[in-house]
Order: structure tokens, then sequence, then C-alpha cells
């Protein structure tokens, strides 16, 4: 007999599910499709990850009209069950990341020939699809078990995103971040059972509510399950001493790899880590562990280090790894103010440094693909030969920079308030310094490649030549990021509504 | 030779700080089995006791990979499957 239950709720969760099922069904289904169905490969993956971004959209619209809501798979309620929350941040992190996917991917259409053998690429987008899926798996679960399953598949399918170019160096940089990266699975896992013992619940919601109990019986194992999950998070996004599998890894993958990896990947760990501070830890718990003042200093040395380095590579991509190590290091840095101009600032700048980082990468990708140059030293006159790309390099350069039309401005800025309402204003300074280190690396290149001379002359301009599906993605981001410079008051009234529930001053997400 | 030594010096005196902390860790942890430890909660006993009744499974097991937590399981799974498809990726040539 079937009960008819009202659930005003019903299209959303069946969303939920489509949005999440969609990429596993197709990445399993596309082994099978072998050298003659190529285009159909391709296809279905555009198609898997545009159904997906579609249904976020509608989840992003439905949570503004109806607010947000749970689903339990298996229908067991929360302490039994698996919870998925559809919140403000979940929702946020998942349109990052179908967008970021869906654009890699129309760009991937003419560039992956050029770096994979044929029979590799049906099983390219297959692991391209299950780091979608896991990534999407870790902003949206409520259940930190959970969370751990779809940080080992994570880990799996980016390591092999990096080692499906069968080069020597590819294998090698592979090596060091699979070692690097179970090493952090392994502390993550360890925190978890801490967590477990101690509070006897695995839901996040609950562990919250358990936490205060736990903190007065056990709080050495508390301390200890706090520092192993900073460790194994600062791994996976590659904070400064553990960042060292970061540099080989962008620099030998594949473009369209290198720009995933950079653009959501690291910061995906990062929306996780800001689940477990606030969701489980809470802010009273984290001033008392003092956590926060050493993960500061960490995210500082990353930014100064990340930058400082950057500065001394002869190879583009190479450069742009070490600026994404500096970039992680802002978002933990806003993370770990703790208060809301600081977490609304790590966000805006997760949203920001995804659309600089891929958009970058991707230009760099267009380069390398139609003239071979990777050197810096090699980009003197490049302007004149391709006058948009390198146009689109500049903005997205400026928006790195922070300079104000651009979006990267606005995370800085609400990164500097953070500091500033947290009474920590040497962290104003780390900022201001490190503007000036990215000018000191981004802008040599632009000079030279619009006012410095080649020595040959024959001089011509190849911007026709670059096919149509490489260029519109780098555009729509290069667009992007001017649009959020310029309206950047819509990504922070999400952020806003997601930071009022983390610190606890909301009933629900 | 003698940065070498130091490299040795630093890294097991950071092992020994790393033993100390979670010896006491460890020394705090409830006693195995302890009928008041904080995992012996409502959820475990909700399961305990009426695992037959919600699953139709005799075995507890079972009853929380393939129905209470059977996600997770799908999970798992898909990590096996990422896991070949990596291998193949990388060892297959034709």
């Amino acid at each position: 007999v079937f009960l008819l239950v009202k659930n005003e709720f019903l299209i959303q969760e069946n969303l939920l599910l489509l949005k999440i099922l969609m990429p596993l069904t197709i990445a399993v289904l596309l082994p099978f499709f072998h050298g003659t169905k190529l285009w159909m490969a391709k296809a279905l993956y555009i198609g898997a990850i545009f159904i997906s971004w579609m249904c976020s959209v509608t989840l992003l619209i439905g949570l503004y009209t109806k607010g947000p809501f749970s689903y339990y798979f298996s229908s067991w309620i929360s302490p039994w069950g698996i919870e998925f929350q559809v919140g403000y941040l979940s929702v946020f992190t998942s349109i990052i990341i179908l967008s970021m996917a869906f654009l890699v991917g129309v760009y991937s259409l003419a560039d992956i020939q050029k770096s994979l053998e044929t029979n590799q690429i049906p099983r390219y987008y297959s692991l391209f699809l299950l780091l979608v899926f896991s990534l999407l798996g870790i902003a949206l679960t409520n259940d930190i078990f959970n969370l751990f399953v779809f940080i080992e598949i994570s880990t799996i399918s980016a390591v092999s995103l990096i080692t499906i170019v069968n080069k020597k160096q590819n294998i090698e940089a592979g090596i060091k971040y699979l070692v690097l990266s179970a090493l952090g699975s392994g502390c993550i896992l360890f925190a978890i059972a801490l967590i477990y013992m101690v509070t006897g619940n695995l839901n996040m919601t609950f562990i919250g509510a358990e936490m205060v109990n736990a903190w007065q019986n056990y709080p050495r194992n508390i301390l200890a399950a706090s520092s192993f999950f900073v460790v194994g998070f600062s791994v996976k996004s590659a904070i400064f001493p553990v960042h060292v599998w970061l540099p080989d890894a962008y620099t030998y993958a594949p473009n369209t790899s290198s720009a995933i990896l950079s653009g959501i990947v690291t910061k995906t760990y990062a929306v996780a880590m800001i689940k477990i501070l606030f969701t489980i830890f809470g802010v009273g718990i984290l001033q008392n562990l003092a956590i926060e003042s050493v993960f500061l200093v960490l995210a500082s040395l990353s930014i100064l280090f990340g930058s400082v380095f950057a500065i001394t590579q002869a190879d583009i991509k190479r450069m742009l790894a070490y600026s994404s190590v500096a970039q992680i290091g802002y978002v933990y840095l806003g993370i770990d103010l703790a208060n809301e101009a600081g977490l609304s600032g790590a966000l805006l700048h997760i949203l920001n440094h995804a659309i600089m980082k891929v958009g970058l990468f991707l230009i760099v990708g267009i380069i390398i693909h139609k003239t071979g140059k990777r050197r810096i030293d090699d980009f003197r006159g490049l302007g004149r030969e391709m006058p948009m790309i390198m146009f689109c390099f500049t903005a997205l350069a400026l928006s790195m920079i922070g300079i104000p039309p651009f979006s990267g401005f606005f995370s800085k800025y609400y990164l500097a308030l953070g500091a500033i309402e947290a009474n920590k204003h040497i962290y104003v300074v780390v900022i201001l310094v490190s503007s000036l280190l990215n000018a000191l690396y981004y802008l040599p290149i632009i000079i030279s490649s619009f006012f410095n001379e080649r020595d040959d002359t024959n001089v011509e301009v190849i911007r026709d030549r670059i096919p149509k599906t490489m260029v519109i993605p780098v555009l729509i981001l290069t667009f992007g990021s001017l649009f959020f410079g310029l309206f950047y008051t819509l990504p922070l009234d999400v952020i806003s509504r997601a930071v009022i529930h983390l610190l606890g001053q909301g009933a629900f997400s | 030779m003698e940065v070498f030594r130091l490299k040795e010096i630093f890294i097991l005196s950071l092992l020994l700080v790393i033993f100390i902390a979670l010896f006491f860790t460890v020394e705090e942890m409830p006693t195995f089995g302890d009928v008041n430890a904080p995992a012996n909660n409502l959820v475990s006993q909700k399961i305990k006791e009426e695992h037959m009744k919600d699953t139709n499974s005799p075995n507890m097991v079972t009853a929380i990979i393939t129905d209470y937590r059977a996600f997770d399981t799908l999970g798992e799974t898909t990590v096996l499957f990422t896991a070949i498809c990596a291998v193949v990726s990388v060892l297959k040539k034709d």
C-alpha cells in the first residue's frame, strides 16, 4: 500500500539525484566507446555536464523560492542514513565545479587530440566525469564518512588525469601526487575515526551538537583529530610546506587537466575544510584549539613563498602552478580569519580564482597548441601574433594582480576587511605584498608580449586558425572575470547567506 | 655530511613530538567495549535492536552496508571502478 505523502521538495530531490548520478552513469558507459565513436564520447560528456549544470541552476532558483532542504538516501533519516544538504554553500560550489567542467570540456573538443592518443580519449572523459562526480559529492554531503569516500574517488581520478599521458615525467609527477595525497587521505580517515569515537555520530550536524560534551571529556582526542584534518587537507590543497607535488603535476599534465586541477579540485577540498571546521568544531572550539592561528601562519607562508617561487620560473605552466599555491593561501587565510568578511572573501576567491586560473591555463594551452612556446622568454612579440588571446591573458592577469574593474580585486578587498575586523593587521600587509609580487611576475609577460619586437620581422597574425571551440571558453571566462568584477554583489548574495549559516547565526543552511 | 646529520636529528625529534602527542591521545580514549563510551548511543542501539525489522537482514553488517549506508557502498564500488580505469589508462597501449 503506497501512502501519498505530500513532499514539497519532490522535484528538487529528483533534480539533485539526476545532477549527482548523471556524471557517474555516463562515466561508467564511456570506456566502451572506442576509436570510431569518438564524437559520441565527446557529446555524451558535454551532455552529461550540461544536464547536471541545468539541475544545479534550477536548484539555486528553488533555494531562493523554497529555501534549503536535506535529502536522505534510502529514506533513513539523519543519524542513521546518509544526508545530502542542498544549502547555499553546496549549490554555489557545485555550480562553480560544473561551469568550469563544461567550459574545459568545450575547450577539450579540439585540444584533446593534440595531447592524448586517440584510444585514451574515452578513458580520459570517463575519469574526468568521475572526478566531477566526486567533487559534487564532496560539496553536497553532510556525512563525514561519505565525504571520505568521495575524497578517495577524487584522489585516484585526479592522479590518473596526470598519468594518462604515457611519458616518464608524467608518471613521476603522478606517483609523487599519489603518495602524498594518500598520506593526506590517511590523516583524514584517522581524524574521522577519532571524531566518531568521541561523538558517536557520522552526520556533521549531529557531531556539531555532541561536540560540546566531547570537548569536556576528550579534549586531547579532539585536538589530535583537528590536527589530522588540518594536515590532510593541507596536503590535498597544496599549502606551503606540503605543496611539493603540485608544480610537477600541473606542468606535465595535459592543459585541460591542469586547468581543472588548479581551478576546482584544490578549491573543493577547501570547501570540505570549511564544512568540517565550522559545522563540526564550531567557532568557539576553534578559538580554544588555537588551530586557526597556526593555519593563518601557514596560509601567509603559502601566499608569500608561492609568489616568490613563481617569479623565478622560466616555464609558464610552472609559474601558473606556483601562483596556484599562493592563491589557495588566500582562500585558507579567509577561512581561518573565521569572521563574516574573511569567510566571504574566501568563498568569493574560490569563484574568482576558478575563473582566472582556468582561463589562464586555457590561454597558455592555446599558445602551446599553436606556437609550441612555453618558456616565458619566448613570449616576446606574441601580442602581435595573437592579439585577441593575449588581450584575454592581460585581462585575467590584471584580475589576478587585483586591479579594480576585474573580479580579483573584490575577493582581496574582502579578505583585507576580514583581517582588519579580526584585528590582525599584519595579514593586510601580507595581501598587499603578495599583490605586488603578483604584479612582478605577470606584468613583464604582458609588457614583453605587446611592446617588445621579436628579432625576426615576418610576424603574422594567426588568430584565425585557432579553433572556435578553444577561443569561446576563454572569451566567456574573460567576460566572466569582468562581469563578476562589475556585479560582485551577485555571488556575494549567495555567499553571505552561506556564511550566516556557517558562523552559526542562522537555523539552517 | 654535517647537514645530513642535522636533518636526521630534526626528523627524529619531530617524530618524538608526534609520538608523545599521540601517546597522550591514546591514553585518553574511552576503553574498548565500555558501556558509557560515546559511540554506544542512540544511533548504534537502534541499529542493533531494529535492524531485523527495518531491513529483514539477520546480519547487522549486511544491514548497514547494503541498506542504512548503501550510498557509501556505491561510492566504494566507484572507487574500484576509478582505480581500474586509472590502471588501464596507464598500462593499456592499444
